[in-house]
């Protein structure tokens, strides 16, 4: 059967199978390689496991997190103009930033999951997130003192 | 708990916690974070860095440690050569900074508020910038109301922010069209031109021998004037290597006589003393202002393009070497020459490793007909058509065109030299009959092709320049073809065969649209009037006229030839459009867009690149030489910024930064509309 399921399991590193809508999880690059390799060979149902996806380097907070935003992206109007829809991305980010009041590292980790994931809207977000802040500092120091970097020698050029 | 990816370098330490601390992400928190940025990995941290501007707070990054520092260093070093790859491409966009985004920037980032409004430059052309670490700065130039400006302005590109420096000492005049280089720490500055006062009236152009430093640490501007001193001079260019500053050409007043000079000087920036080199060899470049001046390395420069004067455009390059006690020029050979940006005399240029980047009028379309409006027509004389002159497309490009001289040369009378008033005209036929000579089709249909796929916004203006190549070829006593898109797809051959005579034919009872077009194209035709020798020459001896900063067209003398060759003109477009009624549908007249009074994105301005490695690299094998790049979609690119002249051009990190100019199309009127945005050509980001 070739037949696409409407609905994609997915399993994180921690062990906790999430149900993915497929419509939803065709944001994500990785599901594109899942379902043209696995599915090409999709056994009828009895074996569960080969048709659970795997994401063995999200942990199920990320992955709640990546799925709140990919809903919310979905629930939107997508403009056609390359700018707004960053903007979009980005405020959708934003939000579930601030709802989910999360620390630096997770929003580290949302970055490397969408990565992982190979969400791009979602990637871009983040990135420019961190940027923003790495921007809003005035001086190298502030910069190692928001971010927690030691500095490492005496930086002479 | 999650496992982090993270890479872990030598020298960074990253702790990443099972934590809830609540920190957010705003810049003020009480809670110190636990969690470093280095869990990151690098390419991702380099991706975040592509988001924050090139300059300073790159720069900032570099220093926080080891590990960023390389990444920065990579960074600089990829974007450098995917700029290289985009020139070569073409595959790069424009980005505008005017006053409306810096008001929309102001407005959206809050810690830069403080309520005032940032203060903006004025708009100007023919001004001098310089960049300097992470800004650029700009001085003078001449403003839309017949004014010179003396002020310097340093703009930001960190912060993108304009603003102006409180200079103290003794100011130069306003002037246009110095020479601005940097030094160290200081900016220099030489020669110029301004306008005249107005009050007493009358009054003659003023150029300048002024030498000014302007100390970026102290804000203070030092004269200096020492003899020997060159002559007054503007619109010459000059390069540092190592302490000297050399300067070239300009349009000079030598012995109370203005004239274009291929003199050089050179001044020792250390002791302030000007001296003239020792040349060995005959051969010098001919004199010309307005050229291109690159550095190459300490002992050699380039110089490319410049105008001679009326008709005299240049588009050679000549190398100097300074490495000997006596210094000698040497021709270059121009590959390429017709991928080449034509008008490098009102169009900056600057380097950018192994290429030589010159921002033009776009070729594809005879600007200058677009530009010039029927009100003013009269006023169209030398002087503006000469500037006008300026927009020429450098011709070879449109095949179309040229298809047609080789092929008709023979057997009718000679082409009148026709709407190029400029000096590109043997050189175009010559070119014309090289190259296209022969069956041209595929080059025709693949341009056609071309033009009409991407160039949907400016399709109105290639359906006009189809349309003034049909007028061009009536200002040549050419025969009218059959049609004009059938051209496109049908052999040559077929041309000559196709030519009826001549004879005007009667006005055919058309619709309205049709005689608004004949209107059009007669009023248009009045600007492309074939400039015969002896009316330049008028103009430009007059002493109070520079041809290059010649502003409005005072003359009248020639508006009752101009009433004869209209007539003539109308006559010969009824023929035509009596012929072009069996045209292929998409070329229908209606569709011509009728000159409105505004015209927005007429012009835009394309990009010509230089690949100047083999001058760089000095190897046996080529002999050293300027290829121009082939250009795609003619050097548009996206976002193009509208057709200015006298803007300037200078390397920012990776991307390339366009600031003022003045819109040529209005160049004929009192008040000229000049810019004051600043536009960034850089490559478009890409996913890592």
């Amino acid at each position: 059967m070739s037949h696409q399921p409407e609905v994609l399991e997915m399993r994180t590193s921690d062990g906790v199978l999430f149900n993915v809508s497929l419509k939803l999880a065709q944001q994500m690059g990785l599901t594109h390689n899942w379902l043209q390799t696995e599915h090409g060979e999709l056994r009828s149902s009895d074996d569960d496991d080969a048709n659970i996806m795997p994401l063995d380097r999200v942990s199920s907070e990320i992955f709640k997190l990546v799925l709140s935003w990919c809903h919310a992206i979905q629930g939107i109007q997508r403009s056609a103009d390359e700018k707004t829809r960053l903007q979009q991305d980005r405020d959708v980010f934003d939000n579930i930033i601030r709802e989910s009041n999360a620390s630096d590292a997770t929003i580290f980790e949302l970055i490397m999951a969408a990565d992982y994931l190979n969400i791009e809207g979602l990637l871009e977000a983040g990135t420019q997130h961190v940027a923003d802040v790495i921007n809003s500092c005035d001086s190298v120091e502030a910069i190692r003192a928001r971010f927690n970097i030691m500095c490492d020698s005496e930086m002479d050029n | 708990m999650a496992t982090c990816n993270r890479n872990l370098s030598d020298s960074c330490d990253n702790v990443t916690t099972t934590t809830t601390t609540t920190t957010t992400t705003c810049l003020t928190k009480c809670a110190p974070p636990t969690v470093s940025l280095n869990v990151l990995p690098d390419e991702i941290l380099e991706f975040i860095f592509t988001y924050l501007p090139p300059y300073g707070d790159l720069e900032h990054c570099s220093l926080v440690c080891k590990r960023w520092q390389l990444i920065v260093k990579n960074l600089v070093r990829r974007s450098q050569l995917n700029l290289e790859k985009g020139l070569a491409d073409f595959r790069l966009r424009w980005e505008i900074y005017s006053q409306q985004t810096a008001a929309s920037l102001e407005a959206n980032s809050p810690r830069l508020s403080t309520g005032a409004p940032l203060p903006i430059i004025a708009g100007r052309f023919a001004h001098s910038t310089v960049r300097l670490g992470n800004s650029m700065y700009v001085f003078g130039g001449g403003s839309s109301s017949d004014t010179t400006f003396n002020d310097l302005w340093r703009f930001d590109l960190t912060h993108m922010r304009w603003s102006r420096p409180l200079a103290t000492g003794t100011y130069p005049s306003p002037k246009g069209s110095a020479s601005m280089v940097a030094w160290r720490d200081k900016l220099v500055l030489f020669g110029g031109w301004r306008y005249p006062s107005l009050h007493p009236p009358y009054q003659p152009w003023c150029l300048f021998d002024e030498l000014h430093y302007y100390d970026l640490v102290k804000d203070r501007w030092l004269a200096r004037n020492s003899l020997p001193c060159p002559p007054p001079m503007a619109g010459h260019s000059a390069t540092v290597h190592g302490n000297c500053m050399v300067v070239f050409g300009g349009y000079q007043i030598k012995d109370d006589i203005n004239v274009n000079s291929n003199d050089t000087w050179v001044l020792d920036l250390q002791e302030q003393r000007w001296w003239q080199p020792i040349f060995v060899g005959n051969t010098r470049p001919a004199p010309r202002y307005g050229q291109i001046q690159v550095e190459l390395d300490k002992h050699h420069l380039l110089i490319v393009g410049g105008c001679g004067g009326a008709n005299r455009v240049y588009t050679d390059a000549w190398l100097l070497d300074m490495s000997r006690d006596a210094w000698s020029w040497k021709q270059l050979n121009v590959r390429n020459k017709h991928f080449g940006a034509v008008h490098m005399w009102c169009n900056p240029g600057c380097r950018v490793n192994n290429f030589l980047v010159v921002v033009g009028p776009s070729p594809k379309m005879p600007l200058d007909f677009q530009i010039m409006k029927q009100s003013r027509v009269p006023a169209v004389g030398g002087s503006a058509l000469r500037f006008g002159g300026l927009g020429q497309a450098p011709a070879p490009p449109p095949p179309l065109y040229q298809q047609q001289h080789p092929l008709l040369r023979p057997g009718q009378r000679a082409p009148l030299p026709e709407r190029r008033p400029g000096a590109l005209l043997p050189d175009q036929q010559n070119r014309g009959n090289g190259r296209f000579g022969g069956a041209a089709l595929p080059p025709q249909e693949q341009y056609l092709a071309n033009r009409r796929a991407i160039l949907d916004q400016n399709m109105q203006q290639a359906q006009q320049f189809m349309h003034n190549n049909n007028v061009n070829n009536n200002n040549n006593n050419y025969q009218p073809r059959s049609g004009r898109l059938s051209d496109l797809h049908s052999p040559p051959a077929a041309l000559p065969a196709a030519a009826p005579a001549a004879a005007p034919a009667a006005p055919d009872g058309d619709a309205d649209a049709a005689q608004r077009l004949q209107r059009n194209l007669a009023l248009r035709c009045r600007d492309n009037e074939p400039l015969l020798p002896k009316r330049f020459d008028e103009h430009y001896e007059d002493p109070f006229r520079m041809a290059a900063f010649n502003v409005p067209g005072r003359s009248r003398s020639a508006s009752r030839d101009h009433s004869e060759r209209i007539r003539r003109m109308e006559e010969k477009m009824n023929a035509i459009r009596n012929s072009r009624r069996s045209a292929p549908a998409h070329v229908e007249p209606q569709k011509l867009r009728a000159p409105s009074p505004k015209r927005v994105r007429c012009n835009v301005q394309s990009l010509f690149v230089c690949d100047i490695s083999s001058l760089l690299q000095r190897d046996a094998n080529n002999e050293p030489g300027l290829d121009w790049v082939e250009y795609k979609n003619f050097g548009v690119l996206s976002g193009a910024p509208d057709r200015l002249i006298l803007s300037s051009l200078i390397a920012g990190n990776g991307e390339l930064i366009l600031f003022g100019g003045v819109h040529k199309e209005t160049l004929t009127d009192i008040t000229h509309h000049v810019s004051n945005s600043i536009h960034f050509l850089s490559v478009p980001r890409d996913i890592i």
